[in-house]
This record gives structure tokens, C-alpha cells and sequence, in this order.
């Protein structure tokens, strides 16, 4: 399993013309086997272009990247088996498909990866059943998926190359609220099951606060803060000025301490809210 | 009749196999009746899948009924000579800004919609000025449309729709690439226009927080309306809601894990200064019961 450490990391898109921009300055990162991360951050705050990093999609114009403690800019170093062990589902799963139908799609990555037929076979059977895709879709076109059949087929067509690390952009963006629960506990289950990391790219705090570990709040190309939820979530004034919120309990928990009620606040799910209001009428009798 | 009136509207997708046979048959909207009137703002929530984008498509005449008839403004969809008007009094805005913005400014995607209608030069000028100043984007109207946001490139697309001079506007999840500051812009932009201009306004979409300040909403599955009513009916039936595996906003979820933990808190609970308000009153009853017996404060039992 992979551990990851970005070392001063710096991107600069069109590098020496007028359209110029930094998009990442100076990021230093370390992570773990097996963690469950949420990078959040405004559209252009170098969220896809982190992960684009990460699985050397992009190459960083300043600064290293170490995978098990090899640096991925070596001459040496095979990217193309860094790309197979670190997969990334991009946020349109109509940019991601493109094969006749969602089987022959599954198998291309480890096709790709030089596997025999059989083998890719068995892999796409596996992924597009552990994604829970209905088998009587497998010989159908893609494009004939709904949103959420889609994006199953994209997550399948990564994790039939069986990475360690398993990246997301957005992977619940048009989703309906079944299709986003579905989706992240499907994240969830596999990263308890097959032990890979799971790092989700997302603007939605919900999701975030209700499943990842540990957050990473991106802003302008730097690293806000990188915390648990419930730590990030407190500092939910500095994430208004960035365009980003807190989940709506949060403010709801405030509200009421606000108006005198001791609860204490850091809520960041609804579990937690209704608990802690039930604890503090339940304790005044 | 309203502005949009659906009266036993089907529509059916055909799938053909290599010799044009039909193999199967998807039922995307199933016997749909509503009558929205004027200067309303509707919205419809529903799956993936429900039928909702199927619907919005039957407004905009992009799709026409397979049986019964949808009215726009009076005209049925499926004449061949009403499809030019219903498409200038019902616009449509979708859910991927980059899919439906065209031009390399902003002010000439804004026109380019009047422009094909056949405005005067003089008068298109007068409206995009108009439009991306109503959806609050007038000075980035010598900008590329490259570097906006996801909000605002939504908002310029709500723009160009605009400029067309709809009665009418669709939009079809048009939040759902967007981050929150984003969401929130496009949304307050279409409340505006509803109250200002007095645009009717159909939002679909899957955020329920979105629906809290519609007038009415329409809940389909399966390519039927199976709910309907105000934001306030629709979500005091949480345990309805949560069964169609709808989201429910998560003020109102708090509301309904307290009630069922045995505090009294209204039903229909809608946004969090309801809820505070609520939960400050059952506090307060519980203090002043402190000791006596909690008759009408809480049940708690752990």
C-alpha cells in the first residue's frame, strides 16, 4: 500500500507567458495507507490540480513527490505504474466512457495494464459487481446510463486496476441524495474492505463532514486547513470568506448556544445535533 | 389554464435493436396532470431517473407527448408551428454551464440567443445590457466567459435565456456542478427575476434546501407526480420523504429525530431560525417543569 508525501510543492499553469497563474504554492502533504481524506476549496482553488498531481497527470514545477519513498520525478521511475496504482475518476463520467458497452469499458484499464483477456475479464466482473452495477446493464452503451449508473461504471473502470490509492473529483456532483449516499458509502465499505485510500474531491460539506477523516480546505493554491471535520467545520467564518459553509447544523448548534442554551457546539452531522439537544433538555430533570 | 398545463401527458423511450425492432420500453413519464399558473415559482424534486429533465424537455418542446397534451401558454407543444413560440416563452437553462455557453464574450453568448430570433441589432444591445444587469454580471460583460466561475457562468447563461424575453424559465438542476457560494447565486438570481420581473420559474433539482422558498412542489418517481403541495406540507412527511429516499434538509431531520426522542417540536420545520425558535421554547418549558413532573416538555428516555 502506497504512502504519499508532496514536498514544497509549486504548479504554475502556461509557465512563462501572459496567462501565467500559480495554481499551488508550496504544498507539503503527508499521506497515510488507508486514510479517508476530503479536499474541499472554490472552483479554482487547485483542488483538480492536486490530484492531477498525485497520480503524475501533471508534473509539480516546483518541489518533489515521494511515493513509498520514491521520488515519482526520477528518470527512472515507471509513471505509468504509478498511474495504475493511484486511480482517479474524474467529476464528468461522460469525459470518462467511451467504449460500446459499460463491460468493455471496465476492462480497459487493465487491459491497458497488460493483462491477458481473461484476466481483464475477471477484474471488470469484480469491480462492476463490487460497485453494485446491475448485471443486466453490463452489455449495454454507457450512454444510455443514468448519472449514477455512469459514475459506477467510471469508479469500476478504476478499481478493476485494483489501486492502493483511489482518487475523486467530485464523484457525487449531479447526483440525486439515494445516488450520493449510495456512491459514498460504496467509497466508504471498499476502503474498510480493500484497506486503499480514499481521497474525495468535493464541494459538499455534508458529505464531507459525514464521512471523511481528515479534511484538506484548499484556498487560492494553499493549504487553509488540514484537520479532522469538526476542527475545520469550527472555523466556519474563514470558510464563508472563501465561498465554502459549514453544514447547516453547525450553524444551527451556534444559534442555539447563541440564545442561551448550554449545548456545546462543533456539531457537524445530524446524529450529533439532535444527540446533544436530546442530552441537554434530557438532563434537566 | 395556466401557463403550463399538462393533461395525461406519457412519454415513452423506445430502445431499437440493429434491425429497428423495439427491445424495450422505458415509461419516462406516466399519465402527468398539472396546471401552473403564471408568475408562480415551482419545484420539482426527484430522483435520477424520475422523469423530472424528461418533463422539463415537454416545456421547452424539446420532447412532445407520446399521448395527452401539454399546453404552453395556451399553445399545444406537439403542433409543429407552436414549437418556435413555446421555445421563446418557456426558456431553458441546464445543469452544465460549459454545455450551453458558446461565444468568447460574455456579451456576445448573452445575444446570441435574440440574435437567432431575428432582434433588431439596437434593441439585442438594449437587452443583453438589461439581462446582465438583472442576474447582477453587467461588468463582466467585455469578459471570456473562461474565466468565471461556475456560478457566474450559470448566471450569464440565465442571461442569455433572459435576453430572449421568456415568460418562462426552466431550469434543470442548475446547481448541481456548482459549489455553495455558487448554488446560492443562482438561485437568489432566479428568486429575483420571479419577484422582480415576475418570470415564472421552474426549478429542478435534487437540493432540497433549494425548495424551501418555491410556492409549490411537485415530487415524481418512476415518471409520476407523487407528491405535491407547499415546501411546509411536503416536508412535515419526513417519514414519506425519507421512504422515497428523498433528502430531507437537515434542520428538518434534527426536528424530526427530536420529535421522536419525545420533544414537541412542530412539523414542517423549514429553515434554522424556525427550528431555533423551536428548540429554545422546548428548553424553556422543560426549565420551568424542573423538578415536577414533564408533562408536555419531554419524554426522555435515553
Amino acid at each position: 500500500m502506497a504512502s504519499i508525501i508532496l514536498d514544497k510543492i509549486g504548479f504554475t499553469y502556461s509557465s512563462g507567458t501572459v496567462h501565467e497563474r500559480q495554481a499551488l504554492k508550496n504544498i507539503n502533504l503527508q499521506i497515510g495507507e488507508g486514510e479517508f481524506i476530503g479536499v474541499i476549496g472554490q472552483t479554482g482553488s487547485g483542488k483538480s490540480t492536486l490530484v492531477q498531481l498525485l497520480n503524475g497527470l501533471l508534473k509539480a514545477s516546483d518541489g518533489h513527490i515521494y511515493v513509498d519513498g520514491e521520488d515519482i520525478y526520477d528518470d527512472d521511475y515507471d509513471l505509468k505504474k504509478l498511474r495504475c496504482r493511484v486511480g482517479l475518476v474524474f467529476q464528468y463520467p461522460d469525459h470518462q466512457l467511451f467504449a460500446t458497452t459499460n463491460f468493455e469499458d471496465v476492462c480497459f484499464g487493465p487491459k491497458n495494464q497488460g493483462l491477458g483477456k481473461k484476466e481483464a475479464e475477471l477484474r471488470a466482473f469484480e469491480a462492476l459487481r463490487s460497485v453494485g452495477f446491475p448485471e443486466e446493464l453490463f452489455y449495454q452503451p454507457p450512454f444510455e446510463l443514468s448519472g449514477g449508473q455512469k459514475r459506477r461504471v467510471a469508479i469500476a473502470g478504476v478499481l478493476a486496476m485494483k489501486p492502493e490509492v483511489l482518487i475523486l473529483d467530485e464523484p457525487t456532483a449531479g447526483l440525486d441524495p439515494a445516488g450520493r449516499d449510495e456512491i459514498l458509502g460504496l467509497l466508504s465499505q471498499m476502503r474498510s474492505e480493500l484497506g486503499i485510500t480514499v481521497i474525495l474531491v468535493s464541494h459538499s460539506m455534508e458529505d464531507v463532514a459525514e464521512y471523511v477523516e481528515r479534511m484538506i480546505v484548499l484556498d487560492n493554491g494553499e493549504i487553509l486547513f488540514d484537520a479532522p471535520p469538526r476542527e475545520v467545520f469550527g472555523h466556519h467564518r474563514s470558510l464563508e470568506e472563501i465561498g465554502l459553509a459549514a453544514p447547516q447544523v453547525t450553524y444551527l448548534m451556534e444559534e442555539l448556544a447563541k440564545s442561551g442554551m448550554p449545548v456545546s457546539t462543533g456539531a457537524v452531522t445530524v446524529q450529533e445535533a439532535a444527540q446533544e439537544i436530546v442530552s441537554v433538555i434530557g438532563n434537566i430533570r | 389554464m395556466g401557463i403550463i398545463k399538462a393533461k395525461n401527458v406519457v412519454h415513452e423511450f423506445f430502445r431499437r435493436d440493429e434491425e429497428g425492432n423495439v427491445e424495450a420500453i422505458t415509461t419516462a413519464l406516466d399519465n402527468i396532470n398539472l396546471d401552473i399558473q403564471e408568475g408562480q415559482f415551482i419545484a420539482i424534486l426527484g430522483h435520477n431517473g424520475s422523469g423530472k429533465s424528461t418533463l422539463a424537455k415537454h416545456i421547452n418542446a424539446l420532447l412532445v407527448p407520446g399521448e395527452g397534451t401539454l399546453w404552453v401558454d395556451g399553445m399545444e407543444t406537439d403542433e409543429e408551428e407552436n414549437t418556435i413560440p413555446v421555445r421563446k416563452t418557456a426558456g431553458m437553462v441546464f445543469q452544465n454551464p460549459d454545455n450551453q455557453i458558446i461565444a468568447s464574450v460574455v456579451e456576445e453568448d448573452v445575444g446570441f440567443g435574440p440574435e437567432n430570433l431575428g432582434v433588431p441589432t439596437e434593441e439585442i444591445k438594449k437587452r443583453v445590457i438589461k439581462s446582465l444587469q438583472s442576474v447582477g454580471m453587467a461588468e463582466y460583460a467585455g469578459h471570456s466567459p473562461n474565466r468565471l466561475s461556475g456560478g457566474q457562468k450559470q448566471r450569464v447563461a440565465i442571461a442569455g435565456v433572459l435576453a430572449m424575453e421568456p415568460k418562462c424559465i426552466v431550469f434543470d438542476e442548475p446547481t448541481a456542478m456548482l459549489d455553495p457560494g455558487g448554488r446560492k447565486e443562482v438561485i437568489d438570481a432566479a428568486h429575483e427575476l420571479n419577484r422582480k420581473k415576475g418570470v415564472t420559474i421552474i426549478l429542478i433539482t435534487h437540493y432540497m434546501e433549494e425548495v424551501t422558498g418555491a410556492d409549490y412542489v411537485f415530487v415524481m418517481e418512476q415518471g409520476s407526480i407523487i407528491m405535491q403541495g407547499t415546501p411546509r406540507e411536503i416536508f412535515s412527511r419526513v417519514d414519506e420523504l425519507k421512504e422515497h429516499r428523498l433528502d430531507v434538509p437537515q434542520v428538518t431531520l434534527v426536528a424530526d429525530e427530536l420529535r421522536q426522542a419525545g420533544i414537541l417540536i412542530p412539523a414542517g420545520i423549514l429553515t434554522r431560525e424556525e427550528l431555533v425558535e423551536a428548540v429554545i421554547d422546548a428548553y424553556g418549558q422543560a426549565e420551568m417543569s424542573t423538578g415536577g413532573e414533564l408533562t408536555d416538555g419531554i419524554n426522555y428516555s435515553g
